[in-house]
């Protein structure tokens, strides 16, 4: 077993008899752990981090102990640290090359890992989270629901009553809601939050710090005015003050009774959530509104020893045993008989982030084995200035043992300086990451330099120490004693000089060269895959136009909103600044989708009677002006079209390709969407608003003007306003807008359409940009090397240049052929980073966009990067081979 | 190891402890002293934490062991050829035991003097 061989290795770490009585017993016993975490992979590796751990603490620590007299080891351990300090002193260049490149490869490595470690395995902060599941709802093959996977209410109902392969089920819906403060100055926020069925909190393990969290009882429909705050609200604008449980604060224009504070830290289902009450499923109160069903996203506790197939199956089987409703299909669209799927919390939080931070990983550790690659060139340099002191030694009598403790020493406290300033590079760097974190990668705010970080560095030192010291130490331990006291001048197979020596420094700079294209080649393919994305024509042009959410109180009818979208955008349109202006229930990147059901009768479409749903936009005319819509055919709406015989719509390019024949679209006339309605008449076609972002696939849309009292499936209000000059000094005067027009409507956030579009590609801009730097690094730490090595063959040849020169040849010929050599190594690394590279970005598939893996134009920049930076690094020693003096060197 | 008295080894580590209450309901092998010290609620222990400890014990003359050799019969833990060591208690082991059950339950009377007992259920 894989497990068991691996674990053989750890016991290496172990002394010698204790391996022999009982390393079969321990293996055993370990493989018997490891088994019983068999299908949960974090547990697992959390298990191997512990036996590491295990064996340094009852296997290494013993041993110092116990090989020879304690005394004499640690006395040869100082002597070999003294006399590397000194021998540092000395040789100052070397050891701060070698210094910096360890402490930028292990500074860099440790806050990627850390931060990989925070988003991807860190556990998430519940009672036993590797036991819960987010559940969901599919009909296979159907076009896809919009927004986060959602179930339904009568199918978990049912569930909940035969639960078998879960403990617990409930179901939550994320919500923002308007809290109005009291006092002087009261203002009104819009705070983030959820409603949660009981059940959730049980699920997820929690325990509140004051009263208590939401029970069954709470759940009366209709009368469920209860809510659980967050410690950081309860902090921030109640003062932490222990009477405000039993209170009432007024949400969404209701009296609600405080309940009970959650503990600090606990934030479900995001970072932002502030507030949660009990989930509201209308159908609860009157089973036929939307036909009695209500969609919800929901959590479960897995029983002991169930699995994910096993929920998903008994999910399955209770979802198809429901009788099938039209609801359904309008819901979820046509398709395969219902699936339920299940995936584990974490899966569900991190999957989309996944994919890009592995490969970020992967990235930041080539750089590192850069970075040793430099420093084993480094250090098989400097070997051989040391040759004549190490030859004595070896003739004073130290064994090869001694003297490879001795070169790994060096590297050791190399290493041990390099993870010193590592340690100081990662704390900088993940300051800045926690600061600059964004809801695209989650978690990543909670990353700060603490003790998972700290074994990090330590233990990324100690492995660097040993790749880079151990070839090193283990030539230079190789001494000829004979030949290198007579003094001869190379030729030497063997120690630091000779063959060997020459093809093992050329080979590792190949290497680096070849790791150092790969990086490029993986930075140009994220690089050109986030351009690709940002210049997806979306449908609507963000340039210039803010984009400002409203909220409706609860109380507020149709007409307060006909007003209010009108009232507010006809005044707008008086502000010299304004180009258009317009309202309507959604916008690109809100959060939820409304959707309305429709028909299109067989003779409309395309032979076939379709019953389904579309995303439905409630607009005023100035929307589509303001968005910059693609008006395909025919055209947008009027205000006139409020008031029409027909009900007048547009749809989207989508919709057509979907429902409709493509040469039959303008005047085709569809069922109204609710009995006493008139027909619904198609006036004109848009390009599809990628109102999700612009790597998510598009839905199909209907657009219909707003009437004076418009339904708006929702209390949001989007203002999208273009604006001639910067749309932010629009927002003063929105905000006073809007409160002369209804001052009961709130304002909640105000930012430009475009800062939006740049937040929802904030993760592959991400990616790219990591990507990038990595491969600067580790280009630039290339060329040192390529420069070093060069440089030190020039010196090391500098007699045989000299002699050349002396004998007639052209100085351009020297040149050429350090050059050249150079380029040779260049040129091969090249080749092989191009071959692994296109071997390997398969890889990267999932995180790239519009973009192949094997896409030739990035793989044609990453040797026209390299050119240059190569020529660059060959042609400085080039030059100083030109320009060695024959009688110099001769008279050395 | 000449002979010490119980009361030399006191107070015991906690793992130590734990084992020798393990092996007071029987011998068992590695891998059985694990599995009850997990199934008794206590956190699980490495092989190398463990093993350390039983060779400990073993030098303190607490436990001793003895050769199992392997059979056909399915024995929890099992794999391959290794021969299966089982532990058990020695006399002096159960008197350490003893000694070190009498301290801790005068540390328990102590503690429920002073208030510190939870309420028994009814």
């Amino acid at each position: 077993m894989f497990a068991r061989a691996l674990y053989r290795i750890l016991l290496l770490a172990f002394p010698a008899d204790v391996r022999r009585r009982r390393g079969a017993a321990m293996a055993a016993m370990f493989v018997e752990q490891s088994t019983e975490l068999r299908g949960r992979p974090v547990a697992q590796a959390r298990l191997w981090v512990s036996a590491v751990g295990d064996a340094i603490a009852h296997g290494l620590a013993p041993r110092v102990r116990m090989t020879s007299p304690p005394r004499a080891l640690w006395d040869a351990l100082a002597a070999d640290v003294r006399y590397t300090l000194s021998s540092a002193r000395r040789s100052r260049g070397f050891f701060a090359t070698a210094l910096i490149t360890f402490g930028l490869g292990i500074g860099v490595t440790t806050a990627m890992m850390s931060a990989a470690y925070a988003v991807l395995l860190k556990p998430l902060p519940y009672v036993d989270p590797d036991r819960i599941v987010q559940l969901w709802r599919e009909h296979p093959g159907a076009p896809a629901v919009p927004g986060d996977p959602v179930i339904d209410n009568v199918t978990l109902y049912a569930w909940r009553d035969h639960l078998t392969s879960l403990d617990q089920i409930g179901l939550f819906g994320q919500r923002d809601y308007t809290v109005r403060f009291a006092g002087q100055g009261g203002d009104t926020i819009r705070a983030h939050g959820a409603e949660v069925s009981p059940a959730i909190f049980e699920i997820l393990g929690v325990q509140p710090q004051l009263g208590r969290l939401l029970v069954g009882a709470d759940d009366v429909p209709g009368h469920h005015d209860f809510v659980v705050l967050s410690d950081r609200l309860w902090r921030e604008r109640f003062s932490a003050s222990r009477e405000i449980v039993g209170q009432t604060i007024t949400v969404d224009d209701r009296p609600q009774r405080v309940v009970g504070i959650a503990p600090p830290g606990f934030a479900f289902p995001d970072g932002g959530a502030l507030m949660w009450t009990p989930f509201d499923d209308p159908t609860i109160l009157d089973k036929t509104a939307q036909g009695g069903i209500w969609n919800g996203s929901a959590l479960g506790r897995m029983a002991a020893h169930a699995t994910l197939a096993q929920v998903a199956g008994e999910g399955t089987a209770i979802a198809r045993a429901m009788p099938p409703t039209p609801e359904y299909d309008i819901l979820y669209g046509a398709g395969a008989p219902v699936e339920i799927r299940a995936r584990t919390l974490m899966a569900q939080t991190t999957g989309r982030v996944k994919p890009a931070m592995l490969v970020l990983v992967v990235g930041v550790i080539v750089v590192l084995l850069v970075g040793c690659a430099n420093v084993t060139n480094l250090l098989l340099a400097r070997g051989v200035a040391r040759e004549r002191e190490l030859t004595l030694r070896t003739a004073i009598g130290a064994s090869r043992g001694r003297l490879v403790r001795q070169l790994l020493t060096e590297s050791l406290v190399l290493a041990t300086g390099g993870g010193v300033l590592g340690v100081a590079i990662a704390t900088i760097l993940l300051k800045a990451a926690a600061s600059a974190a964004s809801l695209s990668v989650p978690r990543l705010s909670a990353v700060r330099m603490d003790g998972t970080t700290l074994g990090i560095a330590i233990g990324l030192s100690c492995v660097v120490a040993l790749i880079a010291g151990l070839v090193p130490a283990l030539r230079g331990a190789r001494v000829d004693l004979a030949g290198a006291l007579r003094g001869a001048d190379g030729a030497v197979a063997g120690g630091f000089r000779g063959q060997h020596a020459h093809v093992l420094r050329r080979l590792l700079l190949a290497a680096e060269t070849a790791l150092a294209v790969m990086l490029l080649v993986g930075a140009a393919l994220a690089g050109r895959s986030f351009l690709r994305l940002i210049q997806v024509d979306a449908g609507y042009t963000p340039a210039g136009v803010l984009s400002v959410r409203t909220f409706a109180p609860d109380s507020a009818t149709p007409e307060q909103y006909g007003a209010f979208m009108y009232g507010l955008t006809e005044r707008l349109r008086t502000d010299g600044r304004v180009v258009a202006a317009g309202a309507g229930n959604m916008m690109p990147f809100s959060l939820g989708t409304t959707v309305t059901q429709f028909q299109v009768p067989a003779a409309a479409g395309k032979g076939r009677d379709v019953l389904t749903r579309v995303a439905i936009y409630v607009v005023t005319p100035g929307y589509a002006e303001a968005l910059s819509l693609r008006v395909r055919a025919g055209r947008f709406l009027h205000a006139s079209d409020a008031s029409a015989g027909t009900s007048r719509i547009v749809v989207n390019d989508e919709f057509v390709r979907q429902y409709l024949m493509p040469d039959r679209v303008i005047g085709v006339q569809l069922p109204p969407r609710r009995a006493g309605l008139p027909p619904m008449e198609i006036v004109g076609v848009v390009a599809p608003q990628y109102k999700d972002g612009n790597d998510r696939p598009v839905l199909p849309e209907m657009y219909v003007i707003a009437s004076a009292a418009p339904r708006l499936g929702g209390n949001e209000i989007d203002v999208l306003i273009k604006s001639t000059g910067d749309p932010s000094a629009l927002v003063g005067t929105v905000r006073e807008l809007a409160r002369d027009v209804d001052p009961s409507m709130v304002v909640g956030e105000a930012i430009p359409l475009d800062r939006r579009l740049q937040d929802s590609v904030s993760q592959p801009r991400f990616a790219a940009g990591m990507l990038t730097m990595f491969a600067v690094v580790a280009l630039a730490l290339a060329a040192i090397g390529v420069y070093g090595v060069l440089s030190y063959s020039v010196s090391q040849r500098a007699r045989e240049l000299a002699i050349r020169a002396a004998l007639g040849a052209q100085r351009g010929r020297l040149v050429g052929m350090v050059f050249l050599e150079g380029l040779a190594v260049t040129a091969a690394g090249g080749a092989a980073g191009l071959a692994a590279s296109a071997l390997v970005t398969r890889l990267m598939t999932s995180m790239l966009f519009g973009v192949s893996p094997l896409d030739p134009v990035s793989f044609l920049l990453a040797p026209l990067a390299l050119v240059p930076v190569a020529a660059l690094a060959c042609v400085i020693p080039a030059a100083a081979a030109a320009r060695t003096n024959p009688s110099v060197m001769l008279r050395r | 190891m000449p002979p010490l008295s119980p009361d030399a080894l006191l107070p015991l580590k906690d793992l130590v402890f734990r084992i020798l209450v393990v092996l007071g309901t029987g011998e068992r092998h590695g891998w059985g002293i694990a599995r009850s010290l997990t199934d008794a609620g206590g956190e699980r222990v490495l092989p190398g934490h463990l093993y350390r400890t039983l060779d400990s014990m073993l030098d303190l003359a607490l436990i001793d062991e003895r050769d199992e050799p392997t059979d056909d019969t399915a024995r929890p833990g099992a794999r391959g050829a290794a021969p299966t060591r089982f532990f058990r208690l020695t006399a002096f082991g159960r008197k350490v035991a003893v000694a070190e059950t009498t301290r801790l339950e005068a540390l328990i009377t102590r503690s429920r003097a002073a208030g510190f007992a939870k309420a028994k259920a009814r």
